[in-house]
């Protein structure tokens, strides 16, 4: 056995300790990067899965419940047009987050941030008059002389109008509430339960099934892209040629969409075989309580009340 | 001997509810074998993940050869590479490990980071793919091999950097028995080569075979007994307190009757 041994491994390199540590600097930001994106992402799946257990006041409560506010106070949110309405809601929300026991500032961070691109950023441009007609509370824009594009009238002052702000801002807290009350029942249901819960609420299987199988998988490839980047990590500290990195990036991404084809397989196999003729037989052993009753009572109390305001 | 890796009570955690490794303290001298054993998810491959600073500890320090290993000195370009040559890490599963086109080119990728001249590293990608019987396989995609091919690639293309310390994740995962006596036979001559080899693994077969000194980690994720391979598989209390063994069914011909593993030092029929 000895004398297959290649002679280079029967002997130790000379490896000089660093004597200083020379100036910090990443030769490959992106492994660092990736992997830092994939640890939080899974961390915070963690973090869904540990606070939908802690013991708060939603968390008591039956998903179906959760489910049946989640639907009834969105279309609410939707179809109150007063801020001060919105208000009562948004402080309603925040008071259930921290009977919950969640991270408020956490939460809301990710909420704001959410809220900003997909809520403000998008309306933004509809407090303008070119958008929205009114008087204008500030200008941004002056332009020598009106103008004609097309079909589009271009005033001379363009600038935020009183109306306008109003209707972003109305906009704006519904986008905020939506989300809060979306978040506040992720992050104390349990997934499974969710799923289970929107089966009584007669949501196709297929559905369900694609949802249960998305959420686990995309679990299962943060993983992987984990692991593949933990092995970059260890024998890549040299900066390659770009072509040689494209190559090996590309061939990790040719990795991953095989590995995904070959588990959709596997797990589609798995399916047949364990008598899979697509109906999915979901059983939800949980009995509607006191509790889940009180709050649905609650519930409902809060709706009337904010809408009677 | 010195010691070339230091644990000083390491705690991680993914979650503060979900411990992966609490309070654990260990030192390995240079040149020793040594095995972490323990049972499935008590934090084998999360400790070896901290020793090769691919994760940090949350509380306690790792030292590399009385470096310690932060985020920020592995941040150091020199040290980095430095520490990286001298350890290397076979994960437990290859699909992972594996990134470059071919098999030659996975063997090729650590030398030529290491600054060795083609004409070395392909010599050195050949002596290790006839040792371990990987040759036809060398222009083959690795995304084409069985799981014993993607072991043997991944063990070669750490071997090919020929690193000081060995560090092994399930050795014995995927191989067919000839493969893994050959692994156990070649671990053996390289720790009398003087590298390092630090394993992970429940197999105490392997354990019985390289008698290294032991660490078992408990279902709690705490060391539970340092010892040599004599006081830990001798200590059967431990063993199934670990999860590490436990009594099984089996037959004698018509008779049907259970007990412990019998085929380690405290055998017992």
């Amino acid at each position: 056995m000895k004398d297959q041994i290649p002679s280079f491994l029967l002997v130790s390199e000379t490896r000089p300790l660093p004597l200083k540590h020379q100036r910090i600097r990443q030769q490959l930001p992106f492994i660092d990067r990736t992997l830092r994106k994939v640890s939080l992402f899974i961390k915070t799946g963690y973090l869904q899965s540990e606070t939908s257990s802690s013991k708060g006041l939603l968390q008591k409560i039956d998903a179906r419940i959760k489910i049946l506010f989640l639907v009834c106070f969105i279309i609410q949110i939707n179809i109150l047009q007063q801020i001060p309405a919105q208000l009562y809601i948004a402080g309603f929300l925040l008071s259930l987050c921290i009977l919950s026991c969640l991270k408020v500032i956490d939460i809301y961070n990710k909420i704001l941030i959410l809220s900003f691109f997909f809520g403000f950023l998008v309306l933004a441009p509809a407090s303008l008059n070119v958008v929205t007609n009114g008087k204008i509370i500030l200008t941004i824009f002056h332009f020598q002389e009106t103008k004609q594009f097309w079909i589009y009238h271009i005033p001379a002052d363009i600038g935020i109008t009183k109306e306008g702000a109003l209707v972003v801002a109305k906009l704006y807290v519904k986008v905020v509430n939506s989300l809060t009350l979306t978040f506040l029942i992720l992050y104390t249901t349990p997934f499974n339960e969710i799923i289970k819960a929107l089966k009584v609420f007669k949501i196709p299987d297929m559905f369900l099934l694609i949802i249960t199988m998305t959420y686990k998988f995309i679990f299962i490839l943060a993983h992987t892209v984990q692991e593949t980047y933990f092995a970059l990590k260890l024998r890549w500290w040299k900066k390659v040629k770009n072509s040689e990195a494209d190559k090996i990036i590309a061939g990790r991404i040719v990795y991953i969409f095989r590995k995904s084809w070959n588990r959709y397989e596997e797990v589609y196999g798995a399916m047949i075989a364990r008598g899979f003729s697509g109906h999915v037989n979901f059983c939800y052993l949980r009995k509607i309580r006191t509790t889940d009753i009180c709050f649905l009572a609650l519930f409902l109390i809060a709706n009337l009340v904010i809408y009677l305001i | 001997m010195d010691d070339i890796l230091k644990l000083d009570n390491v705690t991680y955690h993914y979650t503060p509810k979900h411990i992966a490794i609490s309070d654990v303290s260990f030192s390995v001298k240079q040149g020793e074998i040594f095995a972490i054993i323990g049972s499935n998810g008590c934090g084998k491959t999360t400790l070896l993940h901290l020793i090769s600073g691919l994760l940090f500890p949350y509380s306690g320090s790792i030292s590399f050869k009385n470096q310690a290993i932060t985020e920020q000195t592995l941040k150091s370009a020199s040290f980095n590479k430095y520490f990286r040559e001298s350890l290397g890490y076979v994960f437990q599963n290859p699909d992972s490990q594996l990134f470059c086109p071919t098999v030659l080119d996975e063997l090729l990728f650590g030398p030529l980071q290491m600054g060795k001249d083609k004409q070395t590293a392909l010599d050195r990608a050949n002596a290790i793919m006839e040792m371990l019987n990987i040759d036809c396989l060398k222009d083959r995609p690795t995304y084409m091999l069985s799981g014993g091919e993607k072991k043997r690639v991944a063990i070669g293309s750490v071997l090919t950097m020929n690193p000081d310390v060995l560090l092994i994740d399930e050795p014995m995962g995927a191989l067919d028995p000839k493969t893994r006596s050959f692994l156990i036979e070649l671990l053996i001559h390289l720790n009398k080569a003087g590298k390092t080899i630090i394993i992970a693994t429940h197999h105490l077969e392997l354990v019985d075979h390289l008698q290294p000194r032991v660490a078992v980690l408990s279902e709690h994720h705490k060391i539970e007994k340092i010892g040599t391979t004599q006081e830990i598989l001798s200590d059967i209390e431990l063993l199934v307190r670990t999860n590490l063994i436990s009594e099984h069914w089996h037959k004698h011909g018509d008779k049907v009757h259970k007990h412990l593993p019998s085929n380690f030092l405290f055998h017992k029929h």
